[in-house]
């Protein structure tokens, strides 16, 4: 009795949490994905991993991996989360299917746990007794109600959600379990001799597939019931809808797979695509395509560019007999950020329905585009302009360059960049010529010119950015007048200097959420090296001279709190004809730090601007020759410690250069812009 | 007397002439003989020969406010150019009684902007050389005159346009040295302006500019950057270059303007580049604008004009002199582009 009272708490409890998350499928737990694509898994079955594995594995965004890791390598499991904090790690086992003679097998103590509890009643037989087996050296758990109970009257599928809650949820090491073969049938297997409902008979194909959906349903429900909202669940296997409701999504192996609607790319791209509408938050689903050549490019880029239509993850490895890879690719590094559109054909005049065609999907930061027809494709991009990524191991692909056009082979796939030649928050030179680089030197995307039709040519000019995209405010000096503006229009302008100057004025700002709070300025070459500091309508707030006031280079200015004090420095780079250094002054002019950036002899004037380059939270200093010298960029702590250099375009050319900072990739770090004027 | 003179010569003819006039012949002879005699005798008497040591000697003396050699030197033009050097028209005449001997005439600039670099005969000429820079006369008769031409080449030290620069005359006559110098009429320096352009998808310095496939494809937009540049030392004004797109070629929004302005008429196809003032610097004037073409069936096997009849003019501050010129067409073979050059013809994909 009181065990019935037990039984009755206990179903009603699971009816409660099922209609609730039938009801309420969106409450979410903690978890939320990364917003930018791609989304990156590793399907890695090891049940040991080794601390370079760790390492590696650190970069991907989803995880799966065998669940005896966390007995056999549990070290490496935290050091993955602590190179990657925001990884999710899924623990892998069978939901049907045990490995025979497992307690021969070393480093399987979960398998021999999960098989100890075992009970004789819960294998699959046929009418005749025999265990049934889809996998080489394994036998098949009966997941229906037709299971015969232990003696605490427990069925398989009761055992395997109370296993996975304690011994995987429970152990704080893992955001979910991957459940593989779920499957919504099973009468394919064994030829369909079974008797699941163990009556002596074999099943008829519906009986089976009906008992076998409802107990693998009911085992799916009590592991979320007995693991809460938060915990992932994912599937693996052909897609069954009554099972979406819920776990958090499924794994399409070896897509697009012979089993999965139909065995065709547009039958499995259906199933991916409807799989987020089906399952709670956060929906997590997986595209893995398998090769047992590392280096298909192609089909590499076929399957993440068919993942891209989707919000799914996407995972790259072997096949389905040797999941434990980590091959990175050129695709992987790239930050397409959040998709500002669905995928559509473009050989169909940007229909949505899917058939095979050219598909596309827009992201803010770049495009992926699949071929799915057996056919080569040629497709004008128009008045697009996208850059293909810049790659060492596709170079034919991955070149970096502009493109207007796209050649798509069949069953080929293309991750492009949208071309950002806005540099905001940082001054540049109207007209010059722009390259872009990180900290290391290497060019992150195609040169181009910086021109805004709305400033005179050569015109000192920062375009602020911030949060609130209907801001647009620019300021700009040309003939030793500065303007500002606001959404186009001149709101208030001011001489710097005396109205009789009209050279060049070098300019910097501080910038809060694109609006000007202080503007810095640096008379430019023929002027004396005067610094002068104004609220942005223009009101004086401080004046001095950064170098002699005989000179008349100039003198090169940027602002930030570079020493951290809570006050921004005003850094100054002399101009052309004096020797000294890089200097670091107060709003008030006085000297803080000063020290030479390429040596006591040069005399060619240096150019600056200021940034967190390389990311580590402490701003740099930037430095590029203004005259002279190799275009030669260097990069100082604000300690005047040499950072990093190199040339920014070819050693021999001595026509000075222009700096700037400004993150044009969207990837959070600023990226530097090394400008001249005559690229000749 | 003259009765005298009339019996004598009666009685020689009665008693000589009549019988043989080998007489009268002989006679008048004489007579021819003694008269010359007496003339030699005559103007030897009166010869007073002005020589040193001989009587009374007189030293010729040489007016220096009004030496004998008038010298003019005219340069043909008051603007020359560095490259084709100014030709300079030397008169002179002797108008003295003796001979000018070794006369040499020498150039020099008065500042330092400018070096004189090399003198030239304009035609051929025997009656001078010139020697190590030296314009060289052997020998001016009393009285004589004549002209030379030489072309004159200087090198430029400075931004200065204006040559000042003068002669020195030296040349001997009757045995004296005499020198003068004298200043010549200033010449302005031709200003150089250098304007070309040029069409690129790769930069020099490999940056890829353009868009689109090389060779062109039908049906695919090919896209090239155009760039016009002007460069000089001098000050210019309104400097203007224009030029026609072709049918089929389109300017799209991408450009880059460093100096003046741009416009572009799509009814007329023409497009304007106007600085109006160009001060002279090292650095150079740009205008950059991409354009685009979209190669059609018909245009297979064809390299396709980008940019046509592309001509400037512009203004020269100090002379005001005007100066025009005409640049080549630009074509998808994109001649100066070291990377892409010569992939010019239209192709089907």
């Amino acid at each position: 009795m009181k065990k019935t009272s037990k039984s009755n708490f206990f179903f009603i409890s699971f009816l409660a949490v099922v209609i609730t998350g039938f009801l309420f499928p969106s409450v979410s737990g903690a978890l939320t994905l990364k917003p930018s694509y791609p989304r990156l898994a590793n399907y890695f079955l090891k049940w040991e991993i080794s601390s370079s594995e760790a390492k590696e594995l650190a970069k991907w965004d989803l995880l799966i991996l065998d669940m005896e890791v966390a007995e056999n390598s549990p070290a490496q499991l935290k050091k993955i989360r602590q190179l990657n904090p925001s990884v999710i790690i899924l623990a892998y086992l069978t939901s049907q299917e045990i490995l025979d003679n497992i307690n021969d097998y070393g480093s399987a103590t979960l398998r021999q746990e999960l098989a100890s509890g075992l009970s004789d009643g819960w294998w699959i037989h046929d009418q005749n007794g025999k265990t049934i087996s889809n996998w080489p050296y394994t036998s098949m758990f009966n997941l229906t109600d037709g299971a015969i109970p232990d003696a605490n009257g427990k069925k398989f599928n009761d055992y395997l959600p109370d296993f996975v809650a304690n011994r995987i949820a429970a152990s704080g090491l893992w955001d979910g379990v991957f459940y593989d073969n779920t499957w919504g049938d099973v009468s394919w297997v064994n030829g369909g001799r079974m008797d699941l409902d163990n009556n002596g008979v074999n099943d008829t194909p519906a009986q089976a597939d009906a008992a076998w959906a409802a107990g693998f349903k009911k085992m799916l429900a009590k592991t979320r019931l007995l693991t809460g909202n938060d915990f992932i669940i994912i599937g693996n296997g052909r897609v069954y809808d009554g099972y979406q409701s819920i776990i958090n999504g499924m794994m399409l192996e070896s897509f697009p797979s012979s089993w999965e609607n139909g065995g065709t790319w547009a039958g499995s791209m259906k199933t991916y695509l409807k799989l987020p509408n089906l399952n709670p938050a956060p929906a997590i689903s997986v595209l893995n395509v398998s090769d047992k050549n590392e280096f298909n490019y192609q089909h590499l880029r076929y399957g993440l560019a068919s993942a891209l239509m989707g919000s799914g993850f996407y995972s790259f490895d072997y096949d389905v007999t040797k999941h434990g890879q980590t091959w990175w690719y050129d695709e992987y590094d790239v930050n397409l950020g959040p998709p500002s559109s669905q995928p559509f054909n473009l050989l169909a005049n940007a229909s949505e329905e899917l058939k095979p065609g050219l598909w596309r999907r827009d992201f803010k930061n770049g495009v992926a585009i699949v071929n799915s027809t057996d056919k080569k494709q040629t497709y004008a991009l128009l008045k697009e302009e996208l850059q293909k990524i810049s790659g060492g191991q596709a170079p034919a692909i991955n070149n970096g360059a502009k493109i207007n056009y796209i050649q798509l082979a069949p069953q080929d796939g293309l991750v492009l960049l949208k071309r950002n030649t806005a540099i905001s928050n940082s001054a540049f030179t109207n007209g010059y010529f722009y390259r872009v680089f990180n900290i290391q030197g290497n060019q992150i995307s195609g040169g181009f010119f910086s021109y805004v039709s709305a400033y005179p040519g050569e015109a000192e000019v920062i375009m602020a950015s911030g949060s609130d995209a209907g801001s647009d405010i620019n300021l700009s000096a040309a003939s030793g007048r500065i303007i500002l503006y606001q959404n186009g229009r001149s709101v208030s302008s001011f001489y710097p200097y005396d109205k009789a100057y009209k050279k060049a004025v070098n300019l910097t700002a501080h910038l809060d959420d694109g609006y000007f709070k202080k503007v810095v300025t640096g008379a430019g070459l023929g002027g004396g090296p005067q610094v002068r500091v104004f609220s942005p309508s223009g009101k004086l707030e401080g004046s001095f001279f950064a170098y002699d006031k005989n000179l008349r280079g100039g003198v090169s200015v940027a602002l930030a709190d570079i020493d951290n004090d809570g006050q921004d420095e005003i850094i100054t780079g002399p101009g052309k004809g004096d020797k000294s250094g890089i200097k670091i002054f107060t709003l008030t002019g006085k000297l803080k730090k000063t020290f030479s950036a390429y040596g006591e002899k040069f005399n060619g004037g240096i150019n600056i601007a200021t940034g967190d380059v390389n990311g580590d939270g402490a701003i740099e200093i930037i430095t590029v020759p203004a005259s002279a010298g190799g275009p030669q960029v260097r990069i100082f702590s604000a300690g005047g410690q040499a950072l990093a250099s190199f040339f920014a375009y070819d050693e021999s050319y001595h026509g000075g250069a222009r700096v700037s900072v400004s993150d044009m990739n969207s990837d959070g770090t600023p990226d530097i812009l090394v400008g001249i004027k005559n690229f000749y | 007397m003259f009765k005298l003179i009339h019996r004598y010569f009666r009685g020689r003819f009665e008693r000589f002439y009549f019988k043989s006039h080998w007489h009268f012949v002989l006679d008048l002879s004489l007579l021819i003989v003694i008269i010359c005699l007496l003339a030699t005798l005559t103007g030897l008497y009166l010869y007073r020969p002005n020589l040193p040591g001989f009587g009374s000697y007189a030293r010729p003396t040489v007016d220096l406010n009004n030496p004998p050699l008038s010298l003019e030197l005219i340069p043909d033009a008051g603007i020359v150019g560095l490259e084709e050097g100014a030709t300079l028209k030397i008169s002179f005449k002797n108008s003295g009684s003796v001979a000018i001997s070794d006369l040499k005439l020498s150039l020099e600039t008065s500042d330092g902007n400018f070096t004189l670099k090399k003198l030239e005969k304009v035609k051929d000429n025997s009656n001078f050389n010139i020697d190590n820079q030296v314009i060289k006369f052997a020998k001016i008769a009393a009285g004589a005159s004549g002209e030379a031409e030489v072309k004159v080449y200087f090198s430029s030290k400075s931004n200065e346009r204006t040559i000042n620069w003068r002669a020195r005359s030296e040349y001997s006559i009757d045995g004296q040295t005499l020198k003068h110098d004298f200043d010549l009429s200033a010449l302005k320096v031709k200003a150089e302006l250098k304007v070309t352009d040029a069409a690129y998808y790769t930069s020099p310095q490999g940056d890829q500019l353009g868009i689109g496939p090389l060779p062109p494809f039908v049906g695919i937009p090919t896209n090239c950057w155009i760039f016009l540049e002007a460069q000089s030392q001098d000050n210019w004004k309104n400097l203007i270059v224009s030029a026609k797109l072709p049918k089929g070629v389109e300017l799209t929004d991408s450009r880059s303007l460093l100096a003046g302005d741009f416009n572009y008429n799509p009814e007329t196809r023409q497009l304007i580049w106007k600085v109006a003032e160009m001060p002279g610097r090292a650095e150079s004037y740009h205008l950059g604008f991409e354009v685009q073409l979209i190669p059609t069936a018909d245009q297979v096997g064809l390299v396709l004009p980008l940019l046509n009849n592309v001509q400037y003019y512009a203004t020269d501050v100090l002379t005001g002199q005007e100066v025009n010129g005409s640049l080549d067409k630009l074509t998808t073979d994109l001649d100066k582009d070291r990377f892409n050059s010569g992939q010019g013809k239209v192709v089907n994909e």
